[in-house]
């Protein structure tokens, strides 16, 4: 009889405690009204990222819950190749309003992805975290090609250069559209069409010229490619070599090489070296020449009769009237179609 | 037998008591969270600006290190040299005010649970409407138009639960 009651009494006691947890106990409600904001960006040598929270909590206390004893905070995770990062707010009651950013950078390397998790967290000194939000991702290094094609795209008349067409791409199939490319050169080239009284520059170089992937002469919509890159002597100068070459001892067909270089801007100016190539221009005393750029050569060109079967000297005459500029001295290697200098 | 009884009356109202005096119990209300980057369009324009220029602005004394931060955040905008010195001073004023403005209610809200967040709330869209408004005034047109193409696009990149049903 007495363990029966026991039991009996044991049991409403428990029943009645869990009634008085549940229904006395301080049961507050959180309303979560937070923010996340995460952003990366680069300047081609380092990796900036960013995470920021912002907001607050709506709270509904129960009866006899006694709020002051509570304070929240917020945290801003930066997690960047693996090196974690927290930025907190100061803590503050649970209605206040909180903000706090996180700003992290590394050193990039082209080639290298680097893992990024970004998290922003609203945290209660009593039930801890209470809202998150992550995100996060992926990011290169720098976004540099791993291979150009080139393509002759024919010889124009009108300012005596080969044109040449490229494509970049990657194996991850990248968008390379809207970054710029520059050429420099690599080290001086050589002139085997040159002698000392010809005007001709002896170890030529590039023009320093960039282009926009994405373009065709000024034209969008040229994915992943870029050009004209434009090779080739003005005609005066050919004309000259010709002419003039065999009397100083320049033997036909005589090569002008430019060691160019090719860069890519990942952001901010800041330029990526991603491959050397070899430039080449030859000139033959059959008023003949050919181009050639990273192995894709041009067929040979008769620059005599060029335009409507009108003679060397006319089309020079002609071009210079158009053009007002003075013989040229230099080979060159330009982005898009415009006058001779 | 009324010993036992009485020691489990004891006990249940001693159990009733911890229970009262236990930490709060929370419940969280489940949000909706608003992905941007799935759905940029339920980010309101002033909520992306306010997330975008407190992330962005730094305080009236920074750091190298925020500087460059900040430098290279305004390189992604596309604008030019002289429109992200602008937005630089800009910036600047808008966190003054912001800090400000939530320092003085947190200050009110600490002393008085009761304090109505949206005032607070009302007070941040108004100076970020008058920081768009500074922006629109002091940048070139195709500088502040830039800005804000960039600044919605960045929706892809914030997640809310502001105002999210």
């Amino acid at each position: 009889m007495n363990r029966a009651m026991l039991f009996l009494l044991g049991s409403l006691m428990l029943l009645f405690n869990c009634s008085v947890t549940k229904g006395q106990g301080c049961r507050t409600v959180l309303q979560p009204e937070f923010s996340v904001y995460q952003s990366s960006s680069g300047d081609g040598y380092n990796i900036y990222t960013s995470v920021s929270i912002q907001g607050y909590a709506n709270i509904a206390p129960g009866p006899g819950c006694n709020m002051s004893a509570a304070t929240h905070h917020v945290g801003a995770e930066n997690k960047l190749n693996n090196v974690d990062h927290w930025t907190y707010s100061a803590n503050g009651c649970p209605t206040c309003y909180f903000s706090a950013t996180n700003t992290e950078s590394i050193v990039g390397v082209p080639g290298v992805v680097y893992s990024w998790i970004s998290d922003g967290q609203a945290i209660c000194s009593i039930v801890g975290s209470f809202w998150n939000s992550s995100g996060g991702g992926g990011i290169p290094g720098c976004l540099v090609p791993s291979t150009e094609t080139t393509a002759d795209e024919g010889f124009s008349g009108a300012i005596s250069r080969e044109l040449f067409q490229q494509t970049l791409s990657d194996t991850a199939v990248d968008s390379f559209d809207n970054h710029l490319v520059q050429e420099y050169t690599v080290t001086p080239g050589t002139n085997g069409c040159w002698w000392s009284t010809s005007g001709l520059v002896q170890n030529p170089g590039t023009q320093n010229s960039h282009w926009t992937v994405g373009q065709y002469s000024g034209v969008s919509g040229y994915h992943n490619q870029w050009g004209p890159d434009e090779i080739g002597w003005d005609l005066v100068d050919l004309d000259n070599i010709v002419q003039n070459g065999s009397a100083h001892g320049i033997i036909f067909p005589c090569v002008t090489t430019i060691y160019q270089g090719m860069q890519i801007e990942c952001s901010a100016n800041v330029w990526f070296n991603y491959r050397t190539d070899t430039l080449t221009i030859t000139v033959d005393d059959d008023h003949t020449v050919k181009a050639c750029r990273a192995g894709v050569c041009s067929e040979w060109v008769d620059f005599s009769y060029r335009i409507g079967g009108k003679t060397e000297t006319q089309w020079v005459r002609i071009f210079r009237l158009d053009s007002g500029g003075s013989p040229r001295s230099s080979p060159q290697s330009v982005p898009s179609v415009r006058e001779v200098r | 037998m009324i010993r036992y009884v009485t020691v489990l009356v004891l006990s249940m109202f001693a159990f009733g008591a911890r229970a009262q005096n236990s930490p709060p119990h929370h419940q969280l209300a489940a949000p909706n969270m608003i992905d941007g980057a799935a759905h940029p369009e339920l980010i309101p324009d002033p909520t992306a600006y306010r997330l975008y220029l407190v992330a962005v602005s730094t305080g009236q004394n920074p750091t190298e290190a925020e500087r460059t931060h900040q430098r290279a955040n305004l390189m992604r905008t596309g604008l030019v040299d002289a429109d992200r010195q602008m937005l630089t001073s800009v910036l600047s004023d808008f966190r003054a005010k912001y800090d400000a403005l939530v320092a003085d209610y947190n200050a009110s809200a600490k002393a008085d649970s009761t304090t109505d967040v949206h005032t607070l709330l009302k007070k941040l869209d108004d100076l970020v409407q008058s920081t768009r408004d500074t922006i629109g005034a002091r940048l070139s047109a195709g500088g502040a138009a830039k800005l804000h193409a960039f600044v919605v696009s960045e929706k892809k990149n914030m997640k809310t639960t502001e105002g999210a049903e």
